[in-house]
């Protein structure tokens, strides 16, 4: 297996823009609400929306929230125009940019696809790899760094810059309205009164690239290495979680035995729960088949608490909390639930202060409609033989 | 990552070009005849349980049942957490959302239908053909700009080889863009499934395949598209297909535009002593697929289909067709 190292890293969510602005307000932990959207065309109960800053320009809102991410991380990972060229680039978004297919329609503007998220990406960066765009949902970030891995695994690219990102949509906040699944409170995963979720907005993007190349480059850090990713679709129903988790659970085993390591390995989860009352309930029992016993006091960082459900970028916001927890040995604090907690849903919540990372994996789960799963498992640099 | 040999042993089209895969009318405008002229719903799929269903999604069920009824009891021997689907689209649910989008912003959210509602995610199309055949192996929606059908078949591949699943079925949707969207006049309709498996596979059962298929896919800025770093890039992804730059097969079919990319590609390929057949592209990932289908199911002189985006993505598809007996063409 070739080692996938995580090099750089970007991000923008509801918590700021920059990964060290994140990290920071993921350690403070805040209990923030979601805003009503700034949408008089949201004609629904619930236009509840976690927004993201953005700066300004001709780019879909999607699409500008990825390429600030990009160029974060692509200067995080200090790579030249040179390296650049050789990269492949892989985003996922649920949606792409929604704004560009929702009104007020624009007839003057040249048809454009939606999903130009990846190949923008590419352009900016000079990119000449392939520049995919995957839109698995709400688990399209998670399979973006599947695919990347594999595209480093089958030597088909050394360099890839992959990520996640989703911005505002007025059809699928509505379509969330309209099946009752947008909670009116927040999004609180693990909650006993959740109702369902809340969107939020942003994009994080990973620099990822072989252990050799970052040698042969000169690469001063890297933040973890991606050392496993399991897929599985539920084949059951278009939007809810077969009830016996069973392929939540293969995707979970797929990714560790990938990687080569037992669930002991795991010192954190950042679970995909997103509020709903089955997605939660149905993932916290999968976790439980999978880690056992260890699941009551294995950390697990509930990150949609804090920025909501970021849909096609939340696998790649996961990714990036994992692969700061990682680095930074350190859990942030999940927002206070206390005895709120749901009783079925028995996992491990650490809340009030940091605590330190005891193991030497951190596992990202995320799931969609359409039944589509997806888990990743990240190393720390102490599990690898290789230190860059 | 596994030296798996894929093998295309079953091919389904539904397509206002045709439904037979050998026998697709590809060389001309895109077709845009009615649903009805091409499209039996009923037929198809049967009188009852599709009322909600999207169009594209429709063809996508159609295209694939047809695909595996053409490989033969091929489900029967891959567990169902063995099974892929790979799908690429761009306009699948491009409709659905604009009609959608009309009632939140009208009479609002509440009178959308809860039925119809899941298929504003545009992987719901797939999800319906996974819950349909049983795919609970892997199952990706690829929506890069035109390329993303042609992805389907270069990422399904790569999955299989990862060791994911022992059988693919990838391919490509689409459905009509809205009429006031500009583009809507080169929209495309249908679907394309490819059924692959490993060789030994094929093999064992007795299946008769088609021959096989392989991707690349890289990326031209459209801002430097004639510069001969982009030059490189080509010559690069020809290599990995190809083993040799100069290996290019007599006849080349590309599918795009008179865009900078288009243009730089064709260039490009024009270059190289081959003839290059530039068919114009439709406003999706369709008829990039119904050329590797078409060229698999009646082998003729195309060998490589190739496409291009204005926004830059790339890919293009060698394929090593089988010469089949003229029964198995004849019955596709």
């Amino acid at each position: 297996m070739t080692q996938v190292l995580i090099t750089g890293a970007g991000a923008v969510c509801c918590l700021g823009t920059g990964v060290p602005a994140i990290w920071q307000a993921l350690r403070a932990a805040p209990a923030g609400r979601p805003q009503w959207a700034p949408d008089p065309g949201a004609r629904m109960q619930l236009p509840l929306i976690h927004l993201a800053p953005v700066a300004p320009g001709p780019e879909g809102r999607a699409t500008r929230f990825a390429l600030a991410a990009a160029r974060e991380a692509v200067a995080d990972a200090g790579l030249t125009a040179d390296q650049l060229a050789g990269a492949a680039v892989v985003v996922g978004t649920g949606g792409g940019d929604a704004d560009h297919w929702e009104r007020p329609l624009n007839p003057g503007r040249p048809y454009a696809p939606a999903f130009t998220v990846a190949s923008t990406v590419a352009s900016a960066l000079g990119a000449h790899g392939a520049a995919t765009c995957v839109s698995n949902a709400c688990a399209a970030g998670g399979f973006g760094l599947g695919i990347a891995a594999d595209l480093i695994q089958a030597g088909e690219a050394e360099l890839v810059v992959v990520g996640g990102a989703e911005a505002y949509s007025r059809v699928a906040l509505g379509c969330f309205n309209r099946l009752g699944a947008v909670d009116p409170y927040a999004c609180r995963p693990f909650h006993r009164e959740r109702a369902g979720t809340v969107f939020g907005e942003g994009a994080a993007v990973l620099v990822l690239e072989s252990a050799d190349h970052a040698r042969r480059r000169g690469a001063v850090r890297h933040y973890a290495t991606l050392a496993g990713s399991g897929w599985s679709c539920d084949a059951h129903h278009l939007t809810a979680p077969a009830p016996d988790g069973t392929q939540i659970q293969r995707a979970m085993s797929e990714a560790l035995a990938e990687a080569g390591v037992p669930a002991s390995a795991v010192g954190c989860v950042v679970p995909h729960g997103t509020g709903t009352p089955q997605g939660d309930l149905v993932e916290s029992q999968a976790l439980g088949a999978v880690f056992g016993d260890r699941l009551a006091r294995l950390p697990v960082y509930s990150l949609k608490a804090l920025i909501g459900h970021t849909a096609g970028a939340a696998g790649a916001l996961g990714a990036l909390a994992a692969a700061l927890i990682l680095d930074r040995r350190t859990v942030p604090p999940n927002p206070a639930l206390g005895a709120d907690q749901d009783p079925a849903c028995a996992v491990h919540l650490a809340q009030g202060d940091c605590v330190p990372l005891t193991g030497r994996h951190v596992m990202v789960n995320a799931f969609a409609f359409g039944g589509n799963n997806v888990s990743l498992l990240l190393a720390g640099r102490e599990a690898e033989g290789l230190v860059a | 990552m596994s030296a798996v040999d894929l093998v295309v042993t079953g091919i389904g089209v539904v397509s206002p070009w045709g439904c037979e895969p050998a026998k697709l009318r590809l060389d001309g405008e895109p077709a845009t005849g009615a649903e009805e002229s091409w499209f039996d719903l009923t037929a198809e799929l049967g009188a009852r349980g599709y009322k909600y269903v999207p169009s594209a999604a429709r063809y996508l069920l159609a295209a694939t049942r047809r695909a595996l009824a053409d490989a033969g009891p091929v489900l029967s021997g891959v567990p169902e957490a063995r099974r892929g689907l790979a799908l690429g689209t761009n306009s699948g649910i491009a409709s659905v959302i604009d009609a959608m989008d009309e009632t939140v912003t009208g009479s609002g959210a509440d009178l959308l239908s809860p039925a119809r509602a899941p298929y504003f995610s545009i992987n719901t199309l797939a999800g319906r053909v996974a819950m349909e055949h049983g795919v609970k192996g892997w199952n990706l929606t690829l929506t890069s700009p035109r390329t993303a059908g042609m992805e389907a078949l270069l990422a399904g591949d790569r999955a299989v080889r990862a060791g994911r699943s022992d059988l693919l079925l990838a391919g490509s949707a689409e459905a009509p863009l809205p009429v006031h969207t500009p583009g809507h006049d080169r929209s495309e309709a249908g679907a394309a499934v490819l059924v692959l498996e490993p060789h030994a596979a094929a093999v064992a059962r007795g299946a008769t395949g088609y021959g096989s298929c392989r991707t690349v896919a890289f990326f031209l800025p459209p801002s430097e598209a004639a510069s001969p770093a982009a030059g490189r890039t080509v010559t690069a992804a020809v290599t990995r297909l190809l083993g040799e730059p100069s290996a290019l097969p007599p006849v080349i079919r590309l599918v795009t535009d008179p865009s900078p990319v288009g243009t730089a590609l064709a260039a490009r390929l024009g270059q190289s002593g081959s003839r290059l057949d530039v068919v114009p592209a439709g406003a999706g990932t369709l008829q990039p697929v119904l050329h590797v289908a078409h060229g698999l199911a009646r082998p003729g002189t195309v060998h490589l289909v190739v496409t291009a985006s204005p926004d830059g993505a790339c890919a293009m598809t060698l394929l090593r067709p089988h010469h089949l007996p003229d029964q198995k063409r004849d019955s596709v």
